[in-house]
């Protein structure tokens, strides 16, 4: 069914994907490589030393990837839970200052991240919530919340509230109207807007550096420690590791969104 | 199953505005029939209806269901099923699921419900449709699956808030009589509102007029064309003819003439109305009801011609067929006669 592209259209996709791709060849090959010194094009010994000092508890990433899978789970569901509502109430009622209300949802993405950061650490250290799981998981909410109600915003922009009267009337209680009429409805903007509030926080340095305060190590300051300690090797392996939820999260929610695997679909055309 | 409805003086206002949307309404419908609730848009009317479903909480009175206040229940909880303008089909669901809706929240086991959704699909002549999504039904289909599903569920009260308003005219007079089939079959009191009269006139037993938030006039159809109680029901239901003047012992006094009357009007001002349909265009010598006219104007409707007539300054309305009409020419005098029957003084 699927139309096939036309050809100037599927270069310039090629070539994008070339131009995302690049930058990742270098520390893929990097991740595998013993010596790889200027000016050879390719290292002059491999090695798998790299790999496995990765994997081994030595080097904090297993735990840091646990730390940051787990921030990340939670600030999408705190996200998810703070966002609905609200994007409901923004895309399907019309109230008194909304105007003002939608702007303070974006001011997060307005104000410089770590202007703040450095405020809100002075209140979190009076809370205690400096180098606390749940103190990183909360700064997290602040450059995620945006994302996630403003997408639920605009899947109830085009949202029929009717139809869940209608269930209503049809015998059906409130959670029974969210599982059979509201959820499969939302259902793809909800998938998006959970997919950008994951990745948000999964690639938060500066948020989760302030307030972890050290004691939260995830696996973006891991890979800036060895970047900046000039460990390559290791960063490359790292940074292959970061980047794989990303992707797996895009390619499901891909299929999710368009009814098939449409990432998938086009690099096949390609 | 059937149950009858009673509503005691509710009103509701909504948030944003200042005058109540449903002021103080009451209304009773008999079991197993089918009333409706008519008036232009924004009279209220689809307010009465949420509130009857338990949608919106009216802001005093009652609804009771066999005497029985049925206020403190949620919607889920009535058994009163609505039905919308859009037939408002789950996209999700098959049109069978759809259907089976109700009966999945009641709880009743897939291979009853099956059976049931597929008696009700033949009923709706929607045999075949169960496995498809609603967006691969028509228009006509889709509402057929929305009042099949409506039904099936054996409400307590079928509340239809202009189901059939969206459907072509051929469409629409067919799901009508589907409908009337259909309810006379289960006997659910059934509440339908629209803003057509012919709508209403066709389909109910007992039709109650609404404008601007009150009850007008309740009753039979054929009551709101002989008997219309005030200017406004008689204008709604399309008189169109009204001459001032007074009562005077049994007679309408007015600068057309001294007209007889059917029945007995006390003494006083009033207004005489007459519909355009039962005007005779007659001699009639020597009776107080017959006059002559001058014709303004005449219009061609289709089925019948409508002629804009004038005498001793009052103008008024009159239908009559396109054949006669034809040899009718504007500024000609017309003989006319109003049957007393058809009178009707308005105070």
């Amino acid at each position: 069914m699927t139309a096939r592209l036309p050809i100037p259209l599927r270069l310039f996709l090629a070539l994008l994907i070339c131009w995302l791709m690049a930058p990742l060849i270098p520390l893929a090959v990097w991740s595998g490589s013993r010596s790889w010194y200027f000016p050879d094009i390719l290292p002059s010994a491999y090695s798998g030393r790299a790999w496995s000092y990765v994997f081994s508890s030595v080097s904090g990433v297993p735990e840091g990837l646990w730390q940051s899978a787990f921030i990340a789970l939670s600030a999408t569901l705190l996200s998810l839970l703070i966002g609905l509502p609200a994007g409901r109430a923004l895309g399907l009622y019309k109230f008194k200052g909304k105007a003002l209300f939608e702007l303070l949802i974006l001011a997060p993405l307005i104000v410089p991240g770590i202007a703040a950061a450095l405020g809100l650490h002075m209140v979190f250290l009076k809370l205690g919530l400096t180098g606390t799981m749940a103190g990183v998981v909360i700064v997290h909410l602040i450059p995620a919340l945006p994302y996630m109600t403003l997408v639920m915003a605009s899947v109830f922009a085009g949202y029929n509230p009717a139809a869940e009267q209608q269930a209503r009337s049809l015998g059906a209680g409130s959670f029974q109207v969210f599982r059979y009429v509201t959820l499969p409805a939302i259902l793809p903007g909800l998938l998006t807007g959970a997919l950008f509030t994951f990745l948000v926080s999964w690639s938060q340095y500066i948020l989760t550096l302030l307030i972890g305060g050290g004691r939260i190590v995830t696996l973006p300051l891991l890979l800036f420690n060895f970047a900046s300690a000039g460990r390559n090797d290791i960063t490359g392996a790292i940074s292959m590791i970061y980047i794989l939820p990303g992707a797996v999260l895009l390619l499901i929610a891909g299929r999710y969104l368009t009814g098939r695997n449409s990432a998938a679909d086009s690099l096949r055309q390609i | 199953m059937s149950v009858n409805l009673e509503i005691s003086g509710i009103s509701y206002r909504y948030a944003d505005q200042n005058a109540p949307a449903v002021e103080r309404l009451s209304l009773s419908l008999e079991a197993g029939q089918l009333t409706s609730l008519l008036g232009p848009s924004g009279c209220g009317k689809s307010t009465v209806l949420k509130m009857i479903a338990g949608l919106l909480k009216p802001g005093e009175g009652d609804i009771r269901m066999d005497g029985q206040s049925v206020l403190a229940l949620p919607p889920e909880k009535r058994r009163t099923v609505l039905m919308f303008q859009e037939a408002l089909l789950f996209p999700y669901m098959t049109v069978a699921e759809n259907i089976g809706f109700g009966l999945k929240m009641q709880g009743m086991p897939r291979s009853e419900r099956e059976t049931r959704v597929a008696e009700m699909m033949s009923l709706v002549q929607l045999d075949d449709l169960g496995a498809r999504k609603p967006a691969a039904l028509s228009g006509g289909q889709q509402q057929r699956a929305a009042l099949a599903r409506a039904l099936v569920a054996a409400p307590r009260l079928l509340l239809l808030d202009e189901p059939f308003s969206n459907l072509d005219a051929t469409l629409r007079i067919e799901m009508r009589s589907l409908l009337q089939e259909l309810q006379q079959k289960t006997e659910i009191t059934t509440l339908f509102v629209t803003h057509d009269q012919e709508e209403a006139v066709t389909l109910s037993d007992t039709i109650a007029l609404m404008l601007r938030g009150h009850l007008i006039q309740e009753g039979p159809p054929d009551a709101f064309y002989m008997r219309p109680e005030s200017r406004e029901v008689a204008r709604f239901f399309g008189s169109l003819n009204f001459i001032g003047g007074r009562v005077e012992a049994g007679h309408f006094l007015s600068a057309l003439g001294r007209f007889r009357l059917p029945e007995v009007y006390p003494d006083g001002n009033g207004e005489l109305t007459f519909r355009p349909e039962n005007v005779c265009l007659q001699d009639m010598p020597g009776d107080p009801n017959s006059f002559t006219a001058r014709l303004l104007s005449k219009e061609f409707m289709g089925s019948q011609t409508r002629l804009h007539l004038v005498a001793a300054d009052c103008e008024f309305h009159a239908f009559t067929s396109p054949e006669t009409a034809r040899d009718l020419t504007e500024g000609a005098a017309i003989p006319i006669f109003l049957p007393p029957r058809t009178l009707r003084v308005l105070s």
